[in-house]
């Protein structure tokens, strides 16, 4: 086996590894489906492109999701793929059967909402780290910021989205009232 | 549960896990992508487009670490982008063709031999230059001692200048590299255009117009947005002063 063809290798498997939680993430981030599904694959293309740079890297997908992220801020502008208002008909999730997944499905909405009402860089924090999955080193390396500044915007982010959540249920408690 | 411990559980249901079926579906999928990639150079230089930022471009040091490990990859960049620093030096030695190959294959072979000893990677690019110069002025020696020609003493004066000369070539091929770069994040429109319009000699409006399908006058303000596009991104990669043909500062001019 050539080295280039074990460098495809080497990229495949970090692709069957990391690309559902890059595309989690950019869909996460407001990108639609599509998009989400063509900035992923680009995005494991550029680290093949630098794989003698970035295998050599403790963490690759750290890379992966670096270039996912500045796509995304790129293409958003051309494709639109800003936050439209979500409406739970638009979920591909289970439809609510019974009062804990109508919870559920409501607490997502909430969260989701939620997430786009922080500012972008807590936003990000909290999703790389507690949807995609990052450590704090690789969302620091994606971000270009250091991992002090990755739990600042993390835990100032999660502070946020507790206070919007418990906001959400006092408002409906009061309605149900 | 706490609020902390529920809201991760919320979180987690956000993410965007593919099940085996589509896993397998994409995964195949990115294999005919990388087998395009590496058959493709079109498709290479739209993704090398994506990397726009110079700190993830694998730099001088990242090269020499690899090269010195013996990974072909990274030697072959290196004689891609140094290749035509080395070739521009033989020229100012007004070398012959086969002088110019004989010097430039000398020069490669010093730097397989002699590469675990760069004390510091990031000086390759002027350990080649004066490599380089080293192998000119050996064979001009050469042709002299066997009754060719002889350099006069005012020869021997103009190659002294020419080291002069070799800060600026190694700043220029720096330069080539950071606009190569930029120019191949462009759009493949702007890119063509651009080609043409720098072939030597350049190509004729009308020949652009045909091979682009574009009426002639719309490629004058078409050509003022790629390159103010190519100027800014430029910018942004060599981190320089963003002008559109940036001069080369001689070290120590003006002091």
């Amino acid at each position: 086996m050539s080295l280039e063809e074990e460098y495809d290798d080497q990229v495949a498997v970090l692709y069957r590894r990391s690309a559902g939680r890059v595309q989690g993430f950019l869909i996460s981030m407001g990108c639609d489906r599509g998009l989400a599904e063509e900035i992923t694959d680009d995005a494991f293309l550029a680290a093949r492109r630098r794989w003698t740079h970035v295998r050599s890297f403790d963490e690759p997908e750290g890379y992966v999701f670096k270039i996912a992220r500045n796509e995304r801020s790129k293409r958003q502008k051309e494709h639109d793929c800003r936050a439209k208002e979500l409406h739970p008909d638009t979920y591909d999730g289970p439809r609510a059967a019974s009062d804990d997944l109508a919870q559920l499905v409501a607490d997502r909405i909430v969260v989701r909402q939620a997430l786009r009402q922080l500012p972008a860089r807590q936003r990000e924090a909290v999703i790389l780290r507690a949807i995609a999955g990052l450590s704090e080193a690789a969302t620091a390396q994606a971000m270009g910021v250091s991992v002090g500044s990755v739990k600042r915007y993390a835990s100032e982010g999660r502070q946020e989205l507790r206070r919007l959540l418990a906001d959400y249920r006092r408002q409906q408690e009061g309605n149900s009232q | 549960m706490t609020a902390d411990e529920e809201l991760d559980a919320i979180l987690a249901t956000l993410g965007g896990e593919l099940d085996d079926a589509e896993l397998g579906r994409r995964a195949a999928r990115f294999r005919s992508a990388l087998r395009r990639l590496g058959d493709d150079p079109a498709e290479a230089t739209r993704i090398d487009g994506l990397v726009t930022d110079a700190r993830d471009d694998p730099s001088v040091i990242a090269l020499v670490t690899h090269a010195v490990q013996a990974d072909p990859v990274a030697w072959n960049e290196i004689v891609e982008r140094y290749a035509p620093l080395v070739w521009s030096i033989c020229g100012r030695f007004q070398l012959s063709a086969g002088d110019r190959e004989d010097v430039a294959q000398n020069v490669w072979l010093l730097l397989v031999e002699r590469l675990g000893e760069l004390r510091q990677p990031a000086a390759l690019p002027g350990w080649l230059a004066t490599t380089t110069r080293r192998e000119c002025l050996r064979v001009v020696t050469a042709a002299r001692k066997s009754g060719q020609p002889q350099t006069t003493p005012e020869e021997e004066r103009q190659f002294a200048d020419h080291d002069a000369g070799i800060d600026e070539e190694i700043l220029i091929a720096e330069r080539n590299a950071a606009l190569g770069e930029a120019l191949a994040g462009l759009p493949d429109r702007c890119q063509q255009m651009l080609a043409m319009l720098l072939a030597d000699p350049p190509h004729s409006y009308a020949e652009i117009s045909a091979t682009l399908q574009i009426p002639v006058g719309s490629i004058g303000p078409q050509r003022a947005r790629c390159l103010e596009r190519l100027r800014r991104s430029y910018a942004l990669i060599a981190g320089g002063p963003g002008e559109a043909t940036p001069g080369i500062r001689r070290r120590g001019a003006g002091a």
